[in-house]
């Protein structure tokens, strides 16, 4: 685990490699900090299209759900909800299913049998959050209310103070220092390029 | 360390300033410690405007070492400016309010670490400060000064700075020490001795000592070549 500034520094200092002593870092920081949205966001999706890197992505989110529908974070690749992992913590026994189509998951028919055992859930304009419990039928008025757990593949996300810990797997830490490097280096070159010119 | 006598002595002998009709008493007169007006025969340039010349002479070196980012003889002048917030106006005081500054200003430091700040550019110090969305959470320590006003990253800094008040004359106690190292004394013996010029006396003689001044503050202004972080980020701004 590093702590978001030593990450943000250590990215600073791979971008300086083989260029002047004289470079200052403090000016780079803000820069690299400013950054981070696109870092996180490359890293996230280049670790969620290998099959074998997605898992280091898995976090685990707790939805507050109200009446079947709930709302997920920004960090959540909802692109790769088929590789995710719905459950309820107050009763482990009950099984959910992801569905891709929000028609298919309201389809009354999948609240019958041989499908009424399992519970579902679908994601609708990419942030609503819609799940229906074994055996009942989708009623935005009077669905489920609670704590549902979702562990999915997220993007690295920026935490609330400088010295906190960076939630990611070491894997994905080494390509947030590769991919963040390169890109601020990309701008210094571009930058001296221009004022050599 | 080298007292304003030892300069003024040689000043003085210099322009013949300096009393005793035989070599044994003109080397009583030279040797007496501190010099005083009874020491003194010119009627051209008497006992006080020596001392100016000498006082000038040495502020001469000062404001030039002053004005040298990473000259070693600001060591000797050296003082801090009070505790400034973001955007105050640089006093032309040291802290404590009674030297005035000179030169060019030295590192900047934050005032409770003490450590130093690099100089970046103001339109992003002021992004960093005004931080929307507090987007930024790295701490980052730089400053910009713009006309008189000093804008940073940190909570309040302190500037390293020069300060020198001139001595008075009339008041100067010749046994105290000089300003400045040993090394400068020929170089305010001389500087003084290029301004001890009066109507048309010692006109060649001023030349000469000027010729042989500049070349002494050459040498002493050449040492400031030593390396500093502020001199650094002045190369890299």
């Amino acid at each position: 685990m590093a702590l978001f500034n030593e990450v943000i520094y250590t990215i600073c200092w791979n971008a300086t490699r083989g260029m002047s002593p004289e470079q200052d870092i403090s000016a780079l920081l803000p820069v690299a900090e400013s950054l981070w949205p696109s870092i996180s966001q490359k890293v996230g999706e280049l670790a969620a299209g290998s099959e074998r890197k997605r898992s280091l992505l898995k976090r685990t989110k707790t939805l507050t759900v109200t009446n079947g529908t709930a709302t997920l974070d920004d960090d959540v690749l909802t692109a790769y909800l088929e590789d995710s992992t719905l459950y309820d913590p107050a009763d482990l026994t009950k099984t959910y299913g992801w569905i891709r189509n929000w028609n298919d998951f309201i389809n009354p028919g999948l609240s019958s049998q041989p499908f009424a055992n399992y519970g579902r859930y679908s994601v609708s304009g990419g942030v609503t959050f819609g799940q229906v419990e074994p055996g009942a039928v989708f009623d935005p008025s009077s669905g489920f209310t609670g704590s549902m757990t979702l562990n999915i593949p997220c993007v690295p996300v920026k935490p609330a103070t400088q010295t906190t810990a960076l939630d990611v797997a070491d894997e994905i830490l080494n390509d947030i220092y590769e991919i963040g490097s390169e890109m601020l280096r990309g701008l210094l070159l571009t930058q001296a390029a221009s004022q050599a010119a | 360390m080298s007292t304003y006598n030892d300069c003024l002595r040689q000043i003085a002998i210099s322009v013949n300033a300096i009393t005793g009709a035989t070599p044994a008493l003109l080397e009583t007169s030279y040797s007496t410690v501190p010099l005083t007006s009874a020491n003194f025969q010119s009627s051209i340039l008497p006992f006080t405007s020596l001392k100016d010349k000498m006082l000038n002479s040495q502020g001469r070196i000062i404001t030039a070492a002053a004005y040298q980012g990473d000259h070693p003889y600001r060591a000797y002048l050296t003082s801090q400016t009070s505790a400034l917030t973001y955007g105050l106006v640089i006093p032309s005081t040291d802290s404590g309010g009674a030297n005035q500054i000179i030169g060019v200003y030295g590192a900047v430091r934050d005032s409770s670490t003490g450590n130093i700040l690099t100089k970046g550019n103001l339109s992003q110090i002021r992004a960093r400060v005004a931080n929307p969305g507090t987007m930024f959470l790295v701490d980052t320590a730089q400053y910009a000064i713009d006309d008189r006003r000093i804008y940073h990253t940190t909570t309040s800094v302190v500037i390293d700075v020069v300060t020198y008040t001139r001595p008075d004359a009339d008041s100067l106690t010749l046994t105290n020490d000089i300003l400045l190292p040993d090394d400068a004394v020929p170089a305010i013996v001389h500087g003084a001795l290029e301004e001890c010029i009066r109507d048309d006396e010692f006109v060649a003689q001023a030349q000469r000592f000027g010729s042989i001044a500049q070349q002494w503050m050459t040498t002493v202004l050449r040492t400031g070549s030593v390396d500093s972080t502020s001199a650094v980020m002045e190369k890299v701004a």
